[in-house]
């Protein structure tokens, strides 16, 4: 079992991270909720739902930043439904909600247990942001952060140029970037090759566990948005690669390198700079600041597997 | 010894005072202009500088076609709502009076600037773009010209058509960026002394009372008056902006403070595209040499050059030309 | 018919080797070579065009110098590495005859546009500064070029100057900016092709023991290429010039697709970068064609084959 901090905007493909890693091993020590694809509060109570499902009704859910940074609020209810679950409504949990900030808990936790967490951060990076200002020395008592955001020699999707996560929140982003911890960065550069099979799609649509049939209702929008841009009913997997591979990092190859955020540029703002020039060997140390390890080849198979299993499909 | 002065100008109201002034001061030897796009559109700011030049009676003077539009393609702004659908407060003669050179004005400023190594002061008091593609055209031309007046910007006076930018740079602040980094003197004349230097209904009065050039001066004057009434003062007036510049480029109005400051203009896609930022921190000692710059900030100098300005254009006796507004056949 | 061309250029390694190709090849016709600062300044790139059509037995085309400094800005400088202080590598031609065209490189393209019967291709070899002074101070003239083919900028591959930005492109953005803005066609030869348009050390045997030109250009590539083994561990050098040169004697060795492409004028990390919408995000009409593959082996083979011949030509 790996103890997992799970920040999240829950959410359709949140909900799906959820599953994975409720099928796959994880321990989630809290959930954090953040603005994203919908408003905090919905996110917050969507989160809490969805742990009821699989039977995690122990698990604490804490409310975090209702806003980026230095940025207005964008939702994307256009992609997760209004109700964040894809318009399907599922009978919200009653549990409440925890009392602690996400924030103020993400940096309690990591005291509390140094060393023993993975951070695994799969919105907006706010939360993770303000964190680390509340806490210098968070690098140093969370081994291993798994994040899902940014575009590395790919084009974007929130922007031509810039992932959604992080072009939420930019200036959020670049403290993550710049922190001295090991970095794990999901971005679409991997996550864009998850796309489900029409087999997994067919197990998925005979899918008979409760808490798969929700996440498969959920999924029906979902999958229409991404219907037009990949021409067929499908759906990328951006937020269960991310917790998959923070369970099981050795599903994927990795690299070393150099990330910076651009904060100003008309056009790219949000966009992340990697340095594939190749003009120097990759750098060495994961920890040093501005590095971060991405994603080289994905065994994509086992992953999809672990998925529907997940499911019970 | 007259200053040779070629002036750029995207005319405009008050750029046909300038121009006036240009030609009529017997300090200013006026030996060319260009057309620029800005409160009007190109051909109709190179239609009325031939036609001041021609009333005048200068027609000698060439006049050169400019650019159409900013230098990086952005949108074109012009200031009709200011300046009159014609560019002469709607009371214009409609008249075309003469045909531009073939050469551009970029090109003419650099054959002239070729032609008198170190004589010529440059007066831009539209957007500059035609000024950035001569340097483009020509990387020497710096140092073959005396320097350059720029009507433009804003040091501590606040903007006017934004918060912080003066409308010439703002209307084409890559150009103007271009200007002040080139290794020249830069002459800046701008809002900072322009919004205090005015003319009222009574020095219309005068200009009525002087000769058909002055006559047709008021008349232009007018429609401006009221734009400067609704936004800016409250009473009928308007600023010298341009003329202004000619002066101090002549050396006929002698500025009270302008230190040489380093200066710079912000570009790109933010909110303070064109804002002139000078660096006036030695206000409070002053002001100390600053090593590197280049800019002359005119801050202060004496309000009432209207005068200077209006007695010259009342005397300057009757238009060369008819004034009456021409009757579409 | 010849393509009646002007060469827009900052020699530069890769601009000599593209310049060659050009006056190697009967499908194209030079009217005009005009400078630009870049890889070097232009005084020094302006000689190295004239000395190098002297070279070639050319010094019938005007040489025009342009702009040495960007359009806007003036805080880019050449990287002396590349292709040497004068940026020839250090390879001395023989001085030519002539100076400079006293006419500015906006004018003889000027004049070389209105009066061609045929509308002229330009091709930009270096920073598009020039080439944005035409398009802002005589758009109707401009306006009756066939096309501009470029060398810059990056889709997928997207920096080599900066981790983001193409050199051409990070000299010049807002040049670079106003060319992609105009309604002008423009072709985009950038990294994703001219990456894989290199040639190896060996590919340059078929020179040994030839003429001047021979000369010359094994000279410049040992340069070149001692510049590429120190920054990519690789003695493969890169043609990028030389390629936006071939696309305009052979079409089909690039494919390009019909994208829209921005250029960014104000990131930190990001100046200069062209943001080519390859996914159609923007939903902006195209306005370049990008080359986004190429057939190497037809680039390699036409250039080598070319230069031989020129060389045998002229010795």
């Amino acid at each position: 079992m790996t103890a997992i901090i799970f920040d999240c905007d829950t959410g359709v493909d949140d909900a799906m991270a959820i599953m994975y890693g409720a099928g796959n091993g994880a321990d989630f020590v809290a959930c954090t909720v953040t603005h994203g694809n919908v408003p905090v509060t919905v996110g917050a109570r969507n989160t809490l739902t969805v742990l009821d499902a699989v039977g995690l009704n122990h698990v604490p859910v804490h409310v975090g930043a209702a806003r980026p940074m230095a940025q207005p609020l964008k939702t994307a209810e256009w992609v997760h439904g209004e109700d964040g679950l894809g318009n399907t409504n599922p009978t919200p949990s009653t549990r409440p909600l925890a009392g602690n900030l996400a924030a103020v808990e993400i940096v309690r936790l990591a005291r509390e247990r140094p060393g023993e967490l993975t951070l695994v951060a799969v919105g907006p990076m706010t939360n993770i942001g303000l964190a680390l200002l509340l806490e210098p020395n968070l690098p140093r008592l969370l081994p291993r952060v798994v994040v899902m955001g940014g575009a590395v020699g790919v084009p974007g999707n929130a922007s031509q140029t810039s992932e959604a996560n992080f072009w939420h929140d930019p200036e959020a982003a670049q403290l993550v970037l710049d922190a001295e911890w090991d970095l794990v960065l999901v971005g679409l550069e991997s996550t864009m090759s998850t796309t489900l099979t029409p087999e997994a799609i067919d197990r998925l649509s005979r899918v008979e566990t409760p808490h798969g049939l929700l996440l498969w209702n959920a999924m029906q929008h979902y999958m229409a948005i991404y219907a037009k841009p990949l021409g067929r009913l499908t759906c990328v997997l951006h937020d269960p690669l991310a917790i998959a591979l923070a369970l099981d990092p050795d599903l994927a190859e990795y690299r070393l390198v150099r990330v910076a955020m651009e904060m100003h540029g008309e056009h790219t703002r949000g966009q992340v700079v990697g340095d594939l020039r190749g003009y120097e060997p990759d750098p060495s140390d994961p920890l040093e600041p501005g590095v971060a390890r991405i994603v080289t080849r994905l065994d994509l198979a086992t992953f999809h597997e672990r998925f529907l299993q997940s499911l019970g499909a | 010894m007259p200053v040779k002065m070629i002036l750029d100008c995207d005319t405009g109201v008050d750029d046909t005072l300038a121009i006036l002034y240009a030609v009529l001061h017997e300090e200013v030897d006026l030996i060319g202009l260009g057309s620029v796009w800005g409160n009007v559109d190109v051909p109709t700011a190179t239609r009325n500088c031939l036609h001041t030049l021609h009333m005048a009676g200068r027609p000698d003077i060439p006049v050169a076609q400019g650019a159409a539009g900013p230098i990086s393609g952005g949108p074109l702004n012009l200031a009709y709502h200011v300046h009159g659908d014609d560019g002469q407060g709607n009371a214009g003669t409609g008249r075309d009076m003469g045909s531009p050179v073939a050469e551009s004005a970029a090109d003419q400023i650099i054959r002239l600037a070729k032609k008198y190594p170190g004589e010529i002061e440059i007066v831009a008091v539209g957007p500059m773009t035609n000024i950035a593609i001569a340097l483009a055209m020509c990387p020497d031309l710096p140092g073959l010209v005396r320097g350059i007046t720029i009507m433009g910007g804003a040091a501590n006076a606040p903007g006017n058509v934004t918060e912080v930018a003066e409308a010439n740079i703002w209307h084409d602040a890559e150009a103007a960026a271009a200007v002040f980094d080139a290794p020249w003197l830069v002459t800046m004349v701008g809002l900072d002394v322009t919004m205090n230097t005015l003319i009222d209904e009574t020095h219309r009065e005068r200009l009525n009372a002087g000769g058909t050039i002055g006559q047709y001066t008021s008349r232009i004057l007018d429609f401006y008056f009221s734009f400067f009434e609704a936004t800016s003062f409250g009473e009928r007036r308007s600023c010298l902006h341009d003329a202004l510049a000619v002066a101090v480029a002549a050396g006929t109005l002698v500025p009270e403070l302008a230190p040489t400051v380093n200066a710079y203009v912000v570009t790109g896609e933010v909110q303070t595209r064109g804002q002139t930022v000078c660096d006036l921190r030695g206000m409070y000692m002053g002001f100390p040499a600053q090593e590197g710059a280049h800019c002359t900030v005119v801050l202060e100098s004496d309000p009432h050059f209207g005068d200077q300005l209006v007695d010259l254009i009342a005397a300057a006796g009757d238009s060369a030309i008819p004034l009456d507004p021409e009757v579409a056949a | 018919m010849a393509t009646p061309l002007i060469i827009d250029t900052d020699p530069g390694i890769d601009d000599a080797l593209a310049l060659m190709l050009a006056f190697a090849s009967p499908e194209l016709d030079v009217r005009a070579v005009t400078t630009v600062g870049g890889n070097t300044g232009l005084a020094h790139t302006t000689e190295n065009a004239l000395r190098l059509l002297h070279l070639l037995e050319r010094n019938d085309v005007p040489v025009g110098a342009g702009a040495d400094v960007p359009l806007v800005r003036r805080d880019s400088a050449p990287d002396p590495t590349t292709h040497g202080e004068d940026g020839f590598g250090g390879v001395v031609l023989p001085q030519a005859p002539r100076g400079a065209d006293e006419r500015s490189a906006v004018q003889i393209m000027v004049d070389v546009i209105e009066s061609s019967q045929t509308p002229i291709t330009l091709i930009a070899l270096g920073p598009l500064t020039n080439v944005a002074v035409l398009i802002a101070a005589f758009p109707r003239t401009a306006a009756k070029l066939e096309r501009i083919v470029l060398m810059g900028g990056g889709a997928r591959v997207i920096g080599n100057m900066t981790p983001a930005a193409e050199f051409n492109i990070w000299y010049d953005p807002d040049a670079a900016s106003r060319v992609f803005g105009s309604d002008i066609p423009v072709t985009m030869v950038g990294l994703d092709v001219t990456h894989q348009a290199v040639t190896a050390p060996e590919d340059w045997d078929g020179l040994l023991g030839g003429g001047k030109v021979s000369e010359a250009v094994l000279a410049m590539v040992k340069f070149y290429t001692a510049y590429h083994l120190k920054v990519s561990g690789s003695s493969s050098t890169a043609q990028h010039d030389s390629l936006a040169v071939a696309a305009v004697i052979d079409p089909s060795i690039v494919k390009t697709h019909s994208l829209y492409v921005d250029v960014e004028c104000s990131g930190t990390l990001t100046r200069g970068m062209t943001v080519v919408d390859v996914d159609g995000i923007s939903r902006l009409p195209a306005n370049a064609n990008v080359a986004l593959e190429v057939d190497s082996a037809a680039f390699n083979r036409l250039l080598i084959e070319r230069l031989i011949a020129l060389d045998a030509r002229l010795r």
